[in-house]
């Protein structure tokens, strides 16, 4: 416990540092928004990895893949490619020259000045700045629950105290509240410059860690091919639920047109895959780089860094059912696990009387996937490991949550309140941007309590979605399509926002959790699969909103006036010569 | 294939490979390259923040 408390203080102290740093220089409000614009490349294919990569991606994510197997790989894929990729190449260049000609500080007021809409800028402030608290809270979640994880093992072995549900829920709360206060300090004095400094730092040692973690993985079963197999051969040992809802294994792929094929692919690979392009907070980071060689390197940084970073979560998510059933055995199925068995149906044996269950990653996490990484990184990881994982956990919670509340502060203060509605002055955009910051906050925790079990990835998801459906058309074609027109991109933004709203509110069978795909009146019978139609209600919203979005910004464009000559040769000016 | 029970998840595991040696080919080959009209449109960007950066300290 000594060791954790003296490396915490030592790390904290530097990402304060880091963020003091960024404090000084931060002068003009541009500065605060912006972080001023050149960086060096390293930071600028950090600090992107860092706020892209956060506790909601290694824990949310990676207990997602302890849960569902290696499938979850399909969305480290998508996170390589297109979030770094195609991000960087095909968006990341011109939003950073389109952006420096327009002078656009925030990613509402870029897509705002590119179609000459105060509307479009409000609009998409008001999204940001409504629905960001719902990542935000999947990123405090994360790392509440390692706080958690650490706390308990802490309080279990130094004080002798019992594990009760009770207990574990106050230390939680007291996490999430504790964790925003630390953030409210961190994020109010630093601005993005501290944020980019202190996330490419926190970006650096995180990706050594999950090295370390991966290594350490694969030697626990003997390799990489026989880990595999160890997992391959835990198939039978999968919760009968899974099985019929389509999951016939940790490393085989979910059976074709099952709802829980559909629900895994649309929402979680598909949703966050694509999502990313259009993430306010994301789109930041390309107005910040010095110049497209920046970018060029970046791509190599970047891909090396999701691929150590989300792609070891989730093998080792996947991996910690072989590691802990070798280690644990069955555990005793009693409290919380008694509920588990009988909503996703968990292999028992009665041994010498007592009912056992093998301890898969959903039961060591008693049901909540995202305990399984913090109970793994606890239970299963030397002492020294789990005290600088934690750390490396918050620092890279505070350099996502940072951003995040910095895009909802921007969004509410310059976007909606100054922009659209015409108020504010002179002087007043950085404090309206903190009082942004604070309700953004605010608005985190609400959600952080009462969101339910196992949400982080489905939240996470949800707001990338949702995003790829009001923004991804009007910004792709805006980069791309000088005949996207003004009331186009004002379309494709309200409509794609509707859309995937309406669907998610009145059509999607949306699961509180991933978990209650199978719990519940809604939840899968034996064999479920359906009609076409009960099919649909498992396709994640944004993949109708999303075409819908796209059919609306080309046509109504192509029926509407042209944006003016002059204005265009104006967003072009530094991407034709 | 590599101790998986289906072909699908060796083709994920050895895509995000690929995937990730992609992006460093592609960024060490691209290392130097300040893109199409690099020099000039730099030169003039660089020329419109520091025309910003000043305008912002006028008092």
């Amino acid at each position: 416990m000594a060791v954790k408390i003296i490396l915490a203080l030592v790390y904290l102290a530097i990402v304060f540092y880091l963020a003091y740093k960024g404090w000084k220089e931060t002068k003009e409000a541009s500065d605060y928004m912006l972080a001023g614009r050149p960086m060096h490349p390293f930071i600028t294919a950090m600090s992107y990895g860092g706020t892209f990569i956060s506790t909601a991606a290694i824990i949310g994510f990676g207990g997602a893949a302890g849960v569902f197997g290696f499938s979850l790989l399909w969305l480290t894929v998508l996170n390589i490619f297109v979030g770094i990729f195609i991000a960087m190449v095909f968006f990341g260049k011109r939003t950073r020259r389109m952006g420096i000609a327009l002078d656009a500080h925030t990613f509402p007021e870029f897509l705002g000045r590119r179609f000459q809409s105060r509307f479009i800028q409000g609009l998409s402030g008001l999204v940001v700045f409504l629905f960001i608290p719902l990542y935000s809270a999947a990123v405090l979640i994360g790392i509440s629950r390692m706080l958690e994880a650490t706390v308990m093992e802490g309080l279990v072995q130094s004080l002798g105290l019992a594990v009760s549900p009770a207990l574990t829920a106050t230390v939680f709360h007291w996490s999430l509240v504790g964790f925003s206060l630390l953030l409210a300090v961190y994020v109010l004095s630093g601005g993005m410059k501290g944020v980019s400094y202190a996330t490419a730092f926190q970006a650096t040692i995180m990706v050594a860690m999950m090295v370390v973690l991966l290594v350490v993985t694969y030697g626990k079963l003997g390799g990489l091919t026989s880990a595999h197999q160890a997992v391959t051969d835990l198939a039978n040992l999968a919760p009968s639920k899974f099985k019929a809802g389509g999951m016939g294994g940790w490393t085989v792929g979910l059976d074709r047109g099952t709802p829980l094929c559909l629900t895994v692919f649309s929402t979680l690979v598909f949703g966050v895959g694509i999502g990313v392009l259009a993430q306010p907070q994301l789109v930041l980071r390309f107005m910040n780089v010095k110049s497209d060689m920046e970018l060029h390197r970046a791509v190599a940084y970047g891909g090396f860094f999701v691929l150590l970073t989300t792609g070891v979560a989730f093998v080792v998510g996947a991996l910690s059912n072989a590691v802990f059933v070798k280690s644990l055995g069955a555990v005793p199925v009693e409290g919380a696990l008694a509920v588990l068995k009988d909503a996703v149906g968990l292999v028992v044996k009665d041994e010498g009387g007592r009912i056992v269950t093998p301890a898969i990653s959903l039961v060591v996490g008693q049901g909540n996937m995202d305990a399984i990484i913090p109970a793994y990184v606890e239970q299963m990881m030397p002492n020294w490991f789990a005290a600088l994982f934690l750390l490396v956990m918050i620092g890279a919670a505070l350099a996502t949550l940072s951003s995040q509340y910095q895009a909802g502060g921007t969004a509410l203060g310059r976007d909606f309140y100054e922009m659209a509605l015409g108020k504010g002055g002179e002087g007043r955009e950085i404090t309206l941007t903190r009082v942004g910051v604070g309700l953004t906050l605010v608005m985190t925790l609400f959600w952080a309590y009462v969101l339910p079990f196992g949400v982080i990835a489905t939240a996470t998801a949800f707001f990338f979605g949702l995003c790829a459906s009001a923004f991804l058309p009007a910004y792709f074609l805006g980069l791309y399509w000088k005949g996207m027109t003004r009331a186009g991109a004002a379309a494709s933004v309200a409509g794609g926002l509707a859309t995937s709203l309406i669907l998610t509110l009145f059509v999607h069978r949306s699961p509180a959790s991933l978990l209650g795909l199978l719990e519940g009146p809604l939840g899968l019978a034996p064999g479920a699969g359906g009609s076409f139609t009960d099919l649909l209600a498992f396709v994640d919203p944004n993949l109708i909103a999303l075409p819908v979005s796209l059919i609306l910004a080309v046509g109504v464009s192509l029926a509407s006036a042209r944006i003016p000559e002059d204005h265009l040769k104006l967003c072009w000016r530094f991407i034709e010569r | 294939m590599l101790g998986f029970g289906g072909g699908e998840m060796a083709l994920a595991y050895l895509l995000c490979l690929l995937a990730a040696l992609g992006c460093v080919v592609y960024g060490l080959i691209k290392w130097n390259d300040m893109g199409r009209y690099g020099e000039f449109l730099e030169a003039k960007i660089e020329w419109e923040r520091k025309d910003r950066g000043l305008k912002e300290h006028l008092p």
